[in-house]
């Protein structure tokens, strides 16, 4: 403690050379989140889980995966057709509706990527919808929104920045046609938003409407039966306790005699993301490999250089110290508390910083990939940058220190005088 | 081991030589000194006569080529750096030409910067500072930082932090040298006057004869010799008669 107000005092002696060192610290270390950030909840999303998992099926050979609306009923049981069989705990059905505002014209102020789906799963199936706490705001909003949605074959729940985009409220009447399920242009009442997050761009409808539509569509005299109708159906999920339940399922649904043209996959949503995100495996490889490591480096190397500057300017005071008492031990302890000193507090302060000005001013870190539009820096990124911080600090300044606890007293006296 | 006689300092033998590329070059040659208990002794000679280095082997900063250095009972030429570090924290003083002090700490905090490797209380550690800071005349100083004193006042911080830690031995390294007359003048009567009252065993390197005859004792070093040591009693009051000029 007595020596850390010396560290205190020295980190002040060249305050403008420490400012700009804990600036550019902050700096690498804001980089350094970010990436992280997104990388640490790839991570997780594709990371195997072993408990209340989500299976996903779709067809086996094609993408996008295009199954007859057929298959629903079965799969949602997941193809249980004795009692010893596996029964899912939940599932649901997703058909996906693009389409534009404007006809004709897909255009990112125009374009709706609409889900249609039974409206009592949004909340017991969607990811991070299904664990909203039971008595907040935005679980109670979403509920009101649900419950159109059932009464209301028309609603649409819209994500809070694709209202923005295309320029409606909640309450507001929109029109959209069709561009997967061509001449099938569909009007929507908004009755309501999901919370800020992950599905700030998508859109849900009741099934029944779309495919209601198709029907119409077909029953309407010289219409030759839509494209779509046989293949309308892109994913089926199912959610199941564990592995072993999985594994059953999967067993099932494979073995089953009814999916057979066109064949169907199961797999858990992990791997199911991790094989879209093999298309950004590029770029999530130069995030993780380049990216980051060039981050630290060069953080390394700025903290390197700064207190190498320090302490080839103090060099004379490091003599006086050993000729005072201080053991190379105190010295490098000193040299390396300034940086430490230096890295923990600039870390700190651009974690906490990046965590409240990225989320709540920004709203997110826009990084489109894959499903996911917007990334939100984790609390735990503030540890994150805590260690960053304090590590590169540590690596920085390894070298400067040991020159400065090695500095021999007789040379350097002997300059002077 | 120990010396067991009253000396403070004791060389014997001591040669101290460096190399550059092939050529060995002598600094000190066979050189024996015997510095008693409580003796104000002045080193003097020309550049490069070896003054610096000899100081630097008694306080432990440099290792001798061959031969030991004893302080009081301990050979510090066998210690490890760890250990003359330790060693140099209680026994010795150090006042430089150009004071040295950390420009960013006060007179207060340079003064005490050595106690804070000794397991002293803060209340333990300011009686000291005030106590040796009043003995140089700055206690009404001592939140000053080394920027906002005098050459005078920096080298009496300087002065202070040698004796904070009561250390039997002070080495001063031309502590005059960057000094005014006047300032010089004051900063060797704060020494002499320091070194009757405490006792303290001072070894005083300097080119400056003016300062070399307030000592008890002048020692001349040429090429890395003792060439000339007479005691300064015969002359007047603490001045020698043969002290070589020029410095």
């Amino acid at each position: 403690m007595k020596l850390f107000l010396l560290v205190l005092k020295n980190i002040r002696r060249n305050l403008l050379r420490s400012i700009l060192t804990g600036l550019g610290t902050m700096v690498l270390v804001v980089v350094v989140i970010m990436v992280w950030s997104i990388l640490w909840y790839l991570d997780e999303q594709t990371r195997e889980k072993t408990s209340n998992i989500k299976a996903i099926v779709t067809e086996r050979w094609q993408m996008p995966s295009r199954m007859p609306l057929s298959y629903a009923p079965e799969l949602c049981a997941g193809s249980a057709r004795r009692p010893e069989h596996v029964r899912p705990q939940d599932s649901m059905t997703w058909q996906f509706y693009v389409g534009s505002t404007e006809p004709g014209r897909l255009s990112r102020e125009s374009a709706l990527f609409i889900v249609a789906t039974q409206p009592e799963k949004v909340l017991t199936m969607f990811d991070e919808l299904d664990t909203l706490p039971p008595d907040s705001p935005d679980r109670r909003q979403l509920e009101k929104a649900i419950q159109a949605l059932k009464t209301n074959r028309q609603a649409l729940i819209v994500g809070r920045e694709r209202l923005e985009a295309i320029n409606k409220r909640v309450g507001e009447r929109v029109k959209v046609y069709g561009m997967s399920f061509k001449r099938i242009d569909l009007e929507f009442d908004i009755v309501g938003t999901f919370p800020e997050g992950r599905w700030n761009n998508l859109s849900v409808m009741n099934w029944e409407y779309l495919n209601a539509a198709v029907d119409a569509y077909n029953r309407q005299p010289g219409n030759r039966p839509h494209p779509m109708t046989e293949r309308s159906l892109a994913i089926v999920w199912l959610k199941v306790p564990d592995t072993r339940s999985f594994t059953a399922v999967a067993t099932q649904i494979a073995a089953s005699p009814s999916f057979t043209n066109p064949q169907v996959k199961v797999e858990t949503l992990a791997s199911g993301t991790a094989a879209f995100l093999e298309a950004f495996r590029d770029l999530i490889w130069g995030m993780r490999y380049f990216l980051m490591p060039a981050a630290v480096v060069t953080l390394c190397l700025v903290i390197a250089n700064a207190i190498s500057l320090s302490v080839r300017e103090r060099r004379k005071e490091f003599a006086v110290l050993k000729v005072l008492g201080f053991r190379p031990a105190h010295i490098l302890g000193l040299v390396l508390g300034e940086a430490m000193v230096l890295g923990v507090v600039s870390g700190l302060l651009s974690a906490a910083g990046v965590f409240m000005v990225i989320n709540f001013v920004f709203g997110g870190l826009k990084f489109p990939i894959g499903f996911f539009g917007t990334f939100y820096i984790p609390v735990r990124a503030i540890w994150w940058g805590l260690a960053v911080g304090s590590a590169t600090a540590l690596i920085g300044s390894l070298v400067p220190a040991w020159i400065a606890c090695r500095v021999r007293v007789a040379e350097i006296f002997a300059r002077v005088g | 081991m120990t010396s067991g006689n009253s000396w403070c300092v004791q060389l014997r033998g001591i040669h101290k030589y460096f190399f550059r590329g092939s050529e060995r070059l002598d600094v000190l040659n066979g050189l024996n000194l015997e510095v008693p208990e409580g003796e104000f002794l002045a080193l003097m000679g020309p550049s490069g006569s070896g003054k610096t280095t000899l100081l630097n082997l008694i306080a432990g900063l440099d290792k001798p080529s061959e031969g030991e250095v004893w302080v009081r009972d301990q050979c510090i030429s066998a210690m490890s750096e760890a250990q003359l570090a330790r060693w140099r924290t209680r026994n010795i003083g150090f006042v430089f030409q150009f004071y040295h002090l950390l420009p960013v700490l006060t007179a207060y905090e340079n003064v005490e910067l050595p106690l804070l490797l000794l397991p002293l209380s803060a209340s333990q550690r300011r009686q000291q500072v005030e106590t040796v800071l009043e003995l140089v005349g700055l206690k009404d100083r001592m939140h000053h930082r080394p920027g906002q004193l005098s050459g005078g006042q920096q080298q009496r911080v300087g002065i202070a932090r040698a004796l904070v830690t009561d250390p039997a031995l002070i080495l001063a390294d031309e502590p005059t040298g960057d000094l005014d007359a006047r300032s010089a003048e004051e900063i060797l009567d704060l020494m002499v006057e320091l070194q009757r009252s405490l006792q303290k065993t001072i070894i005083l390197v300097t080119h400056d004869p003016r300062a070399a005859s307030r000592t008890d004792r002048i020692l001349h070093l040429d090429k890395g010799r003792l060439v000339d040591h007479l005691p300064t009693e015969s002359a007047p009051p603490r001045r020698s008669p043969r002290v070589p000029s020029g410095g």
